[in-house]
């Protein structure tokens, strides 16, 4: 493996001394747009002085969105820095002060030069032929256009002539367009309104709606109250009925009359009625309210009354009397008449 | 891929019109027609130093004897002509000449030096012609144009728009034996003028009055008219950026596509990772290699994996399946790309 190594770094390292002079280092590649703009900016300044148009600062395509966006002439100045007639037409012709109040007042100005990345990227783009060189742009059949084209040496006062005449012929086009923007903004005015009324009467709608559909929903909650109680109602009678049939299964047998140890009751029901039944006497008095209950015309909820003395038999259980007494325990003889009070209604 | 800037021809560039015109026609009289006077036209230092020819100094460095250093010096020629439309004629007449007369006196040192070091005469074998200001353009060629990249090679290598006139020079600098001295006194000349080395450049310059006056003779026959193909007013001012941004985008995609095909290869292949990273011509003769192996089943490459949702959206389209594959494949599996790369071919 020793040979076969050896030739390996050797290779690798001619390799990459020779990349060393191909590639330089990664980080000169990195373009800064407006870092070269400013440069420019600044040189300018050193060189020619203050007096000069107000640049653009940022990017071209900075440049073209703003003249798109307000709908103004878009001056594009590349400097040849090499070139034999830069210092004399940056002298005389762009720092004139004619100049200069012109291209301050009805156009953006954006400068760099070509030998920075972003001037010689324009440059390919404008395709210029020679210095110094001046293109006019501006927003044309909904395209950024280049109008006008200033190549070589001119003095001041052609310069002027040759931008108004420029900006005069195709005035018409910025014109048409900001009329066209106008219309186009009244036209979604117009919309946002029509949208806004239609928007508060589609809620007036929805609001009518949705009371309508309150009260539809109220009226039929009542209905359903209302069954509900029926329900209940009827609910509460079946149980009731199952409950005395329940209660007269388990009533005790009837003794016979010539039982000596039974007694003979005769109940007064509220509605006048008479139903007799004989007891036995050691029977308790529960026996009794559960015969009363069972019976149809009885009330739901009654007491039994007693007369010389009157008094009111204990027939449920109660505190007094966890314990309903026996018949004979109440005091009953062989033949009573007992009085059914009802109580339902109380 | 050439430093395109400004038209094509040589609009507002006469100089370099006649330079490219009068040594070439020169040169094909002197080679076709009239052999016996090339004699007159032989670069010849020794002659100049013993005999006092000095009129070899020029004629023997304006027309090039070679046809073939004649095309690449015209090559180049006409490629610098955007150094005139960026100097103005009369600044690039004046590096011309100045690195025109600078050469003759490094031709004379270097030809002593190698004489003095390595006993090799050779100042009866110098290539003729007008090649020492071509090399010198060659140093505001590297810095003042500034480099945008055009393409990029698997790795650290990319392809400049400065690329190929690099290539053209090297071309010409490998032409023949002694060229490079020439070449040597040309850089160095261009340096020399370039960088105010001894206040050359006011020296050795063309006055304005002189500029005018040839201006004003000469230009009417050298100068070209206007080429009224390329439409100069009403031409988008962002049309060649965005072309260029978008053949940008699709060498970055045929770069990823290439990637990936590469990664696939290599992970069949298992280990010589670095042999395949730093020597791709090795890495092809490998590959053949291998493919006439025992595996002779997977001799053609297993072709880039295509979805075929996308495909079935592009034949959707309009497009058929095969150039629809062949566009995904190119585009790496992106849609947008491949259906951009089937509208414009």
């Amino acid at each position: 493996m020793l040979p076969f190594r050896f030739t390996y770094y050797t290779i690798l390292d001619i390799f990459r001394f020779a990349l060393r002079f191909i590639r330089p280092d990664p980080r000169s590649r990195v373009t800064d747009p407006v870092g070269d703009i400013v440069s420019f900016m600044h040189s300018f300044e050193e060189k020619y002085g203050r007096a000069h148009p107000v640049f653009y600062q940022g990017t071209y395509s900075q440049a073209l969105s703003d003249a798109k966006r307000e709908l103004r002439f878009l001056l594009v100045y590349l400097h040849g820095d090499d070139h034999q007639d830069s210092d004399e037409f940056c002298r005389n012709a762009l720092c004139a002060p004619e100049v200069i109040s012109l291209i301050n007042s009805r156009m953006l100005f954006w400068a760099c030069s070509t030998n920075k990345p972003e001037g010689y990227r324009v440059s390919q783009a404008l395709r210029e032929n020679t210095y110094p060189f001046l293109a006019m742009i501006m927003l044309k059949d909904r395209r950024m256009t280049v109008v006008g084209r200033l190549e070589g040496l001119i003095q001041p006062d052609d310069l002027i002539n040759q931008l108004t005449f420029i900006m005069d012929a195709n005035q018409t086009y910025l014109v048409s367009e900001r009329l066209e923007r106008e219309e186009r903004n009244q036209t979604q005015v117009l919309r946002q309104q029509q949208d806004e009324a239609y928007l508060a009467s589609l809620r007036a709608d929805q609001e009518k709606e949705r009371k309508k559909r309150e009260e539809r929903e109220r009226k039929r909650r009542k209905e359903e109250e209302v069954q509900q109680q029926k329900l209940a109602e009827e609910r509460r009678r079946q149980n009731l009925q199952e409950e005395k049939e329940r209660k007269l299964e388990c009533l005790p047998p009837e003794p016979s009359p010539d039982d000596p140890d039974s007694v003979k009751i005769i109940f007064k029901l509220p509605n006048d009625s008479r139903v007799e039944r004989r007891f036995h006497f050691s029977q308790s008095l529960t026996v009794i309210h559960d015969f009363l209950f069972s019976l149809k015309e009885s009330p739901e909820k009654f007491q039994i009354e007693a007369n010389f003395p009157r008094r009111v038999l204990p027939c449920v259980p109660s505190e007094e009397w966890p314990n309903p007494p026996t018949l004979q325990e109440a005091g009953l003889s062989h033949t009573e008449v007992l009085f059914v009070q009802d109580l339902t209604d109380e | 891929m050439f430093t395109s800037t400004g038209s094509s021809g040589l609009y507002k560039a006469p100089l370099s019109k006649s330079l490219l015109l009068v040594p070439s026609t020169l040169s094909l009289l002197l080679t076709l027609l009239l052999p016996h006077c090339q004699k007159f036209f032989v670069y010849d230092l020794h002659a100049v130093k013993n005999d006092f020819q000095i009129w070899r100094l020029i004629c023997g460095r304006i027309i090039c004897l070679d046809l073939k250093d004649a095309f690449c010096s015209g090559l180049l020629i006409y490629n610098f002509r955007i150094f005139e439309r960026r100097f103005g004629s009369r600044k690039f007449a004046s590096f011309l000449l100045g690195s025109w007369v600078l050469s003759a006196l490094f031709d004379f040192i270097l030809v002593e030096a190698v004489q003095y070091l390595l006993g090799v005469t050779v100042a009866s074998n110098l290539p003729s012609g007008f090649l020492a200001p071509v090399f010198a353009l060659f140093v505001p060629f590297h810095c003042s144009i500034p480099r945008v990249q055009v393409a990029q090679i698997l790795g650290p290598l990319s392809i400049t728009n400065k690329t190929l006139i690099y290539i053209l020079g090297l071309q010409l600098f490998t032409s023949g034996s002694y060229i490079w001295i020439v070449a040597m006194s040309g850089l160095i000349s261009g340096m020399c003028y370039d960088r105010r080395v001894l206040q050359v450049h006011q020296v050795l310059c063309i006055p304005s009055r002189l500029a005018q006056f040839f201006s004003w003779a000469l230009e009417p026959i050298f100068s070209s008219s206007e080429p009224t193909s390329e439409a100069r007013v009403g031409m988008g001012a962002t049309v060649d950026i965005q072309r260029q941004q978008r053949m940008e985008q699709l060498d970055r995609q045929l770069m990823l596509s290439q990637f990936a095909q590469v990664r696939r290869q290599r992970q069949q292949q298992g280990g010589m990772i670095n042999w395949n990273r730093l020597f791709p011509p090795l890495r092809q003769r490998r590959n053949i290699n291998y493919q006439e192996g025992p595996r002779s089943e997977q001799r053609a490459p297993p072709p880039l994996e295509v979805s075929e949702e996308q495909v079935a959206r592009l034949m959707e389209m309009g497009f058929s399946r095969g150039d629809a594959l062949e566009a995904l494949r190119a585009s790496n599996n992106d849609l947008n790309v491949a259906t951009n790369f089937l509208l414009q071919h």
